[in-house]
């Protein structure tokens, strides 16, 4: 058998060899004694594990969560926000009258009462009158 | 249902909740493994049993931080492997002799039985003239099937030492073993 280190089957024949020299015959007597021991030995119970080491086992997911959720929240965020550099769009409303801060102005400048064909240029969105 | 047929991460959620019985079948079911690894790493058997006892002791009150949603078999054998270590260091091992492997080789003769006692010390003594983490590793990959990934989380190392390690612990038993290139088939 030709040896590399980068073999991923095992070497049966050298697994053998190992195994027999190895091995014991009395496996299942050895159990049953170890396990009459448990029974017998006084105070030997499982230890529950403490709050830390609960913490551990959740920090690296909870951690992982995290980082996660501020990255989305990041992109998402670079996302919608506006560009550096780049100018607000505004988009005007077609339906404002062309003239409406003149018209506005006039109404509230003049100490007259306003002519009756402001008042219908306003109300039909014609502002003829200046 | 009984236990026996029972799933390893099913038995732990018993034994987790106190069920010595489910721990048992659990016990059962890795003794030879666990015997093996600490036997590949400890020359004295009784040393390897002992190591073995006190790491399925320390499974058993370490359950409430094994997470059944992983392999139970790794998660044992850290600890079965963290045990016989620890063994080894304490008792600074028993040094056997460093004779080569084939000194003591006498040939397969009328006595296969003798042969056969032979060739184990033979593979033992192979095995002891290599660095622990390397036996482990052999161990674990070509006995116990275990891939490079899982001896990785056993051995607490990274994926390409283990492959580095059961390379070369293959090449060192190869060449130890050699002498009984022509006998093994019949022997083991």
């Amino acid at each position: 058998m030709s040896l590399s280190p980068f073999d991923h089957e095992r070497d049966i024949e050298l697994g053998n060899a190992l195994r027999e020299a190895l091995s014991a015959d009395d496996d299942d007597m050895f159990a049953k004694q170890v396990v009459a021991r448990l029974t017998n030995v006084e105070g030997l119970r499982v230890t529950p594990a403490s709050w830390w080491e609960v913490l551990y086992v959740w920090a690296r997911p909870g951690l992982a969560a995290a980082v996660l959720g501020i990255v989305t929240a990041l992109s998402v965020w670079m996302r919608g926000g506006p560009v550096a550099g780049q100018p607000d769009i505004v988009i005007d409303n077609p339906l404002r009258p062309a003239n409406e801060a003149f018209v506005t102005t006039a109404l509230l400048t003049t100490t007259e009462p306003p002519a009756v064909d402001l008042v219908l240029g306003l109300a039909l969105e014609d502002v003829p009158v200046r | 249902m009984r236990k026996g047929s029972m799933e390893d991460a099913e038995l732990a959620v018993l034994a987790q909740a106190g069920d010595r019985e489910a721990f048992g079948t659990l016990v059962q079911r890795y003794a030879g493994q666990a015997r093996r690894v600490a036997r590949g790493l400890l020359d004295n058997e009784a040393d390897a049993d002992d190591a073995t006892q006190t790491a399925f002791f320390s499974a058993y009150r370490s359950l409430g931080r094994f997470d059944p949603g992983r392999p139970f078999g790794p998660w044992l054998l850290r600890i079965v492997a963290n045990a016989a270590t620890d063994r080894l260091r304490r008792e600074k091992v028993r040094l056997t002799e460093q004779i080569p492997a084939s000194a003591q080789f006498r040939g397969a003769g009328p006595d296969r039985e003798a042969s056969r006692r032979e060739f184990r010390a033979a593979v033992k003594r192979a095995l002891a003239q290599l660095p622990e983490r390397r036996r482990m590793a052999v161990v674990l990959f070509d006995v116990e099937g275990y891939s490079h990934q899982e001896i990785a989380e056993i051995l607490n190392v990274p994926v390409g030492t283990v492959r580095s390690d059961v390379f070369h612990a293959r090449r060192a038993l190869r060449k130890s073993l050699a002498v009984w290139e022509d006998l093994k088939e019949e022997i083991v």
